[in-house]
Formats: C-alpha cells, structure tokens, sequence
C-alpha cells in the first residue's frame, strides 16, 4: 500500500493526481474525476488538519482510501440533487459527490478514532 | 488548459484545450467574464478538452445562467466521448446546449 500526506490545500490536487497516476501506471480520466471531487470536498468543507490518501492497486482493483480527521460526513448519506429540467433551477452543489457515485465500483465510510475514512473501489482497465 | 481566443464578427469561440479542473476552471470563469458584453454569442470548442470535472461544470451553468436573461447564445462543441459521459451522468447535457 501507498500513502500519501497532503495539506488542506486546492493546490495540492497536482501531488494527488500524479500519486494515482503513478501507482496505476496511467491516466484514467475516471479515476482522477473521483479524486479531485472527494479531495475537493474535504478541502472545502471538512475543517480537518490533513488529508491522508492510502492507495492500492492489483487485480486491475484501485481501492482509495481518504482519512481526515474533519467534521464527521458520510458522503452516502447526502441526497443526490434532483436532475436539472431547466437552467433556472439548476444547482451545482452535491454534484461532486453524485458523480463519484456513479463512477465508482464501491464507496464505503466509517468513522473510526476521529477520523473520517472513505473507502473507493474502482476497477481500472 | 490553455485558452484561445477567436472572435468572428461579434461572436465569440474559446478554444479550450487539457483540463478544467478544481485550479483551472477559475481561469476558465476569468477569461469568460472578461470577456461578456463583447460578444453577442459564445462557443466553447471542446475538441481538444480532455477533462471536466464538477467544479468546470460549475462554471458552465453560472455562464448559462448569466446570459440566458440576455438572449445571448452560448454553445458548447465537438465534445468528446469522456467529457460527454460526464454531461450526461450530471444531466446537464439537457440543460446546456451541445452539439
């Protein structure tokens, strides 16, 4: 297993990013598009003092694993947003989260000694 | 991402190329808004787009938003396969117009 320590910071999507990149030997538009939304998300919102990412890769099997140790969210929970008919009613929060939804194969969440951990599985071809 | 721009009389193209990501999308918002009450409508060619993300859609509705009450038309194109299952999966592709 890889881990990988990154600060509360919009920048250090770039060390995520290539950190994944590297451990499944290439780009994967999907795979960075669940990261960047869960990353984004603890940034935003979690109010925590790190972000730690455990990262695992075999049997075409990525399994990601975000810990923080932020205001308790389990993303499961959130309602998905309502399909948008018009652009009026359109809203934009949530959307993240119901995209890493359909993308990934597996999302599980505990809290576990303070700590937020989400756990993503993704099967990359 | 790099951005290029090409005006055609009063219409706007951005050429926008690589990733609109969490970083980039606010350059993205910049140069848009720059940009608005120069034009009289507005395409965004996603030939070379490789990746969108939520925070880029984002930035696509609030420019609908903006020009909607405005009447001014704004278009997104040649949009490929990847960045097109991402407007499908969040729905937006009934609510922007694409082609």
């Amino acid at each position: 297993m890889n881990s990988l320590k990154l600060d509360l910071d919009i920048n250090e999507l770039i060390k995520l990013n290539a950190f994944i990149n590297k451990i499944i030997a290439k780009k994967d538009i999907q795979v960075d598009l669940i990261a960047e939304e869960i990353f984004v998300n603890i940034v935003n919102y979690s109010n925590s003092d790190f972000i730690n990412v455990n990262a695992q890769y075999e049997n075409q099997t990525l399994t990601l694993e975000f810990i923080d140790n932020g205001i308790p969210f389990n993303p499961l929970l959130k309602e998905d947003p309502d399909t948008p008919d018009t652009i009026e009613e359109t809203q934009i929060g949530g959307l993240g989260i119901f995209l890493t939804k359909q993308l990934a194969d597996d999302i599980s969440y505990d809290y576990l000694n303070g700590e937020n951990h989400l756990k993503i599985i993704k099967k990359v071809e | 991402m790099n951005i290029t721009k090409n005006y055609n009389e009063k219409e706007l193209t951005l050429y926008v190329e690589g990733r609109i990501d969490t970083i980039t999308s606010q350059d993205l918002d910049k140069e848009i808004n720059a940009e608005i009450g120069n034009f009289d409508s507005l395409i965004l060619d996603f030939a070379n787009l490789e990746y969108i993300s939520s925070a880029g859609l984002r930035v696509l509705i609030a420019t609908q938003k903006k020009l909607k009450p405005e009447n001014i038309p704004f278009i997104i194109k040649n949009v490929n396969d990847i960045v097109n299952e991402i407007f499908r999966m969040s729905g937006f592709d009934k609510i922007l117009k694409i082609e």
